[in-house]
């Protein structure tokens, strides 16, 4: 019998009547999570320092809490990972309650007062979930806290989001909690108390109000303090050093004050108040089976209004275990609609997303890539439920690496064409355990081994709701090891072109000859370019009216070991791999690359001079987070298991000069904690012949560093100014919330684009604003983070300037359109293209 | 034990002294993240010497490093020596030099971001007299046996 299914059937629940008119769920064990081996009977024997005597077998694990983060009394995200290492006591109440929540959490306060006193009593923690989260806000459990004479260092009381609570009660605790229409009787929950042991294990339920209960789980304490902490592996074994970053910290803070940049505002990450339950799963090559392999680039999100109610939602892929789908509810919090959708492919290992408006009905529709399990398409009914129309649209049958996808209409017909980014072979045709191919051993050496190349994908829309392969009749025919792609018109002929990474080899620039037909020329144009090519993006970063790219190099940072100090520095020359390893002539950046627009297709390297080398980069996302008016930029750097950890970076334009590190002054980094959980190992048992548990016993835990892949960066909560959203691997987001408009007037507009002629989302439209007397400019093209496409309105800071004189739009016909002003800060600007 | 006499006693009716040998080939083979190596001196078609992650040479000798990967992309490196090179499955690599200097010479195999070197991915290279290089492959060879 599973172990879930053996808890089902050990607990007994009761529902009793109490005082106050408000009905709990009495918890009653049954079976062996009630009757701890080993707990002594109520009144049981005790020593002198008044902990029971610890006698007999181990307790049981009853089950293993899964991942949460919830927001505690101060508003901080607190979740499981966050726990370990400590033994904790869970308890379920809600402020309201005038029945057995008080007499709950009465008993709480008597027991952290008693096990102060213990010995071990550092080891203890009590932490109280309100299940009546939507009243019980911080500002609500705050002082509940204080009047129960919490320390907030040992006891802390947790909300979130109702679907993010009452699932954590249900589903991971395995405890009743449910609603009902009685004013008098709102909320049924259990009345019992959860002992939790280092590891994040159930090993006890008992009655918080029976003598017993109380008794068993001071007993059952005393016995799992006398267990002694679990088997944990930090790997690297240096994972906790912070020298190195409370270093960076202390210089990049230091410099605050003269970087000439507005960088008065922080982030925040309310991951636990936003109702994001979303839990990325690493491949367990990446973990347990580790091998060097292209699984470890992660997953990217993409963000879009899926439901036409003006709030952008959240798409988050994952790799092993199923997407997620959330609704963006106003105010910073959101909801889970992602449950029996088509769109969680928890089948496959899914790489990028891509949110566009394929059909022109108004609507983001949604494409999925994935690694050898097929892509797939999701019409958007207008509501924010998808189908699967893959087939019917002509994209299935694909087999390949899936990797990135772009929405972008190269053949100005007015509807959006895709663009799918093929890696190469990098696992073999087998499953693992985890339902996820097995990667090659030797993935990092696959574009050395021409057989393992794939092709990528150019779809043509039919404008009939179908899409026909033209890579080989457009001469399109791109077969590197790309993971991204972005469309922009590099060369001013009116059309556009396609910039093509590779993480390999050299990146192309397809040129847009027009009448269907593309050609390579890249080489030409960009003749010294990465070697390891991540991410991208367009934007105009010095003000000067045209379109840069900034392009970030991760491949060229594994080259030698990547030490903090270096991590902002190109790679020597002497460092680089030898050709016959890069399988090319070798003239490259050895870093990341910012080609500045010149004019007329010509492009001028300044990545050192504008300060935007970063360590170990994946994705970059581009916003205006100062609000004023210079787009500054979000990149995501980092490798998890098993290198150390590494920083996200914020780089705050200077007025088109330079780029000024910021992500320790804006609160970005460093993180409250850097490592999790990574894998587990049972070194007695299937896993005792693995490298990490020569002369270890037991359970292990092996700890890696935290790491972000994908980003994108909008307004989440509606107050005005820019937030972070991250997808992590391995791990849950971040929902990084900006302070900006709390602490200053932002002033800002929204551009909402409607195509007529062109493609109705206005892909590919460049918008100019002028404001204070500058004017900026910025491609739509939907390009955030890593792996992602979404589909939202372009969001201008316009500084000190109270309203902007003129927007004008160049829609990707050809059309320019300008719109007078004087369009107000705040306001939202929707503009349809002319007929 | 009777052969071992024999061949001692015979190394020492023929003791070749002190001549270099022109050529010595080193073949290093990597698999599940640890390596060994074969010492073949002055040519011919032998299996070479078994040698484990030592490797002796003779100073003067032109000196090849043949690698070969059988899984994982490895970085070889040895400084002291000039090496740096990727050992690739299906790609065997190869690197020469003149043992001009006696000394020892850590080689390092470290797997293309993989895990953290082990005991198992280092070994040394030593450069010394014809005379202790072939004590050493008297020594090394009949450990073999």
């Amino acid at each position: 019998m599973s172990r879930a299914a053996w808890i089902g059937a050990g607990i007994l629940v009761v529902v009793v009547l109490v005082g106050g008119g408000i009905i709990a769920v009495r918890t009653r064990a049954s079976g062996p999570a009630s009757e701890p081996a080993g707990a002594p009977a109520a009144g049981g024997e005790t020593d002198r320092s008044g902990v029971p005597a610890v006698a007999g077998p181990a307790l049981p694990v009853i089950l293993r809490l899964p991942e949460f983060v919830l927001e505690n009394e101060r508003g901080e995200s607190v979740g499981l990972h966050d726990l370990a290492g400590q033994i904790w006591v869970a308890s379920f109440i809600f402020t309201r309650c005038a029945g057995t929540c008080p007499l709950i959490s009465a008993e709480v306060s008597r027991l952290a007062g008693e096990v102060a006193s213990w010995p071990e009593a550092t080891k203890f923690r009590f932490v109280s979930f309100s299940v009546d989260p939507d009243h019980d806000r911080p500002g609500v459990l705050e002082p509940y806290a204080r009047a129960q004479g919490a320390d907030a260092g040992v006891w802390t009381f947790l909300t979130g989001t109702r679907q993010a609570v009452h699932r954590l009660v249900t589903g991971g605790f395995r405890l009743p909690v449910s609603e009902q229409a009685d004013p008098a009787m709102p909320i049924l929950h259990s009345q019992s108390l959860v002992l939790v042991d280092a590891g994040g294990r159930v090993r006890g339920v008992f009655d918080a109000l029976s003598g017993e209960g109380q008794a068993g789980l001071r007993s059952a304490l005393a016995s799992l303090a006398a267990e002694g902490p679990p088997g944990r592996i930090d790997a690297p074994p240096d994972l906790a050093d912070t020298d190195w970053l409370r270093l960076r910290q202390g210089a990049q803070l230091a410099g605050a004050a003269v970087i000439d940049v507005p960088c008065g505002f922080r982030y925040a990450d309310r991951v636990g108040a936003s109702g994001i339950t979303f839990v990325h799963g690493a491949s367990q090559d990446t973990g347990r089976t580790y091998r060097p392999n292209h699984y470890d680039h992660g997953t990217g999100l993409a963000v879009a209004d899926i439901d036409g109610d003006g709030l952008t939602d959240v798409f988050f892929v994952n790799q092993v275990g199923p997407c997620g789908l959330f609704r963006n509810l106003g105010g910073g919090r959101f909801e889970d609609v992602g449950q029996d959708s088509p769109v969680l492919l928890q089948d496959r290992a899914c790489v990028g997303a891509a949110f566009a408006d394929y059909d022109n009905d108004g609507d983001p529709d949604l494409f999925v890539t994935s690694v050898r399990a097929g892509n797939a398409l999701f019409a958007n009914d207008g509501r924010g439920r998808f189908s699967d129309v893959t087939e019917a649209a002509g994209l299935g049958g694909v087999t390949g690496h899936g990797a990135g996808a772009v929405f972008f209409d190269y053949d100005s017909d007015g509807f959006l064409d895709l663009f799918v980014t093929q890696t190469g072979v990098f696992t073999e045709p087998v499953k693992r355990g985890d339902g996820r191919f097995i990667a090659l051993k030797d993935a990092f050496a696959g574009h050395l081994h021409p057989h393992r190349r794939e092709q990528s994908l150019l779809y043509r829309n039919t404008g009939k709701g179908t899409f026909t392969d033209v890579s080989g009749p457009s001469g399109l025919v791109h077969a590197a090891w790309s993971g991204d792609a972005t469309p922009f018109d590099c060369n001013d002929d009116g059309r556009v072109d396609l910039y093509v990474l590779c993480m390999q080899g050299y990146d192309d620039l397809w040129e847009n000859a027009g009448e269907g037909k593309f050609r390579s020329r890249g080489r030409e144009m960009f003749p010294q370019a990465p070697f390891g090519s991540m991410g991208l993006k367009v934007l105009d970063w010095n003000g000067d009216g045209r379109l840069d790219l900034y392009i970030v190099d991760m491949h060229t940072d594994m080259m030698v070991p990547l030490m903090p100090d270096r991590e902002k520095w190109k790679l020597r020359p002497e460092d680089r791999s030898p050709l016959e390893l890069l399988g090319t002539d070798g003239k490259h950046v050895l870093g990341n690359a910012l080609f500045v627009n010149r004019g007329g297709g010509v492009f001028e390297e300044s990545s050192d001079a504008a300060n935007v080398e970063t360590g170990w980069p994946w994705g970059v996302s581009s916003g205006d987070l100062n609000a004023d008016g210079w787009p500054d930029l979000f990149v995501t750097g980092a490798m998890n298991y098993p290198f150390r950890y590494s920083t996200n970076s914020v780089l705050l334009n200077v007025k088109g000069v330079r780029f000024a590190d910021a992500e320790f002054i804006v609160g970005v980094e460093p993180r409250k904690r850097l490592s999790l959980p990574w894998f587990r190992l049972d070194a007695d048992g299937e896993d005792k012949g693995h490298p990490l548990c020569k002369g270890r016993q037991g359970e292990l835990t092996v700890w890696g560093a935290r790491g972000s892949r994908s980003s994108a960066i909008f307004d989440l909560d509606g107050d005005g100014d820019l937030d972070i959203i991250t997808n992590e691997y391995g791990d849950v987001p971040q929902v990084l919330v900006s302070d900006l408009s709390a602490r200053e007037v932002v002033r800002s507009l929204v551009v909402r684009l409607r195509g007529t002629r062109s493609n109705r989302d206005g892909l590919g439209a460049v918008v100019s604003v002028s404001a204070g007397g500058r004017t900026q400019v910025q491609l739509h093209d939907g390009k955030s983070g890593y792996f992602g496409q979404s589909s939202q309105p372009l969001y201008f800071g316009i500084g000190a300037a109270e309203a902007a004189e003129t927007i004008t739009v160049r829609w990707p016909t050809g059309t320019v359109q300008t719109v007078p002003g004087p369009h107000r800060s705040g306001s939202t600007v929707r503009i349809e293209e002319a007929p | 034990m009777s052969r071992v006499f024999l061949g001692v006693a015979l190394a020492g009716c023929s003791d070749p002294g002190p001549a270099v040998p022109a050529a010595v080939d080193v073949a290093i083979v990597s698999e599940d993240v640890r390596w060994t190596a074969t010492v073949r001196a002055g040519g011919g078609d032998g299996g070479g010497l078994a040698c484990g992650r030592e490797i002796h040479v003779p100073v003067g000798a032109d000196v090849k490093i043949s690698i070969e990967s059988r899984d994982y992309l490895c970085i070889f490196s040895a400084p002291g020596i000039g090496l740096r090179t990727f050992a690739t499955p299906g790609i065997p690599a190869e690197y020469r030099f003149r043992a001009e200097r006696p000394g020892t010479f850590e080689i390092r195999s470290d797997e293309m971001c993989g895990l953290p070197a082990t005991g198992e991915t280092s070994g040394r290279l030593v450069v010394e007299t014809a005379a202790e290089f072939r004590r050493w492959e008297r020594e090394t060879g009949r450990g073999a046996r």
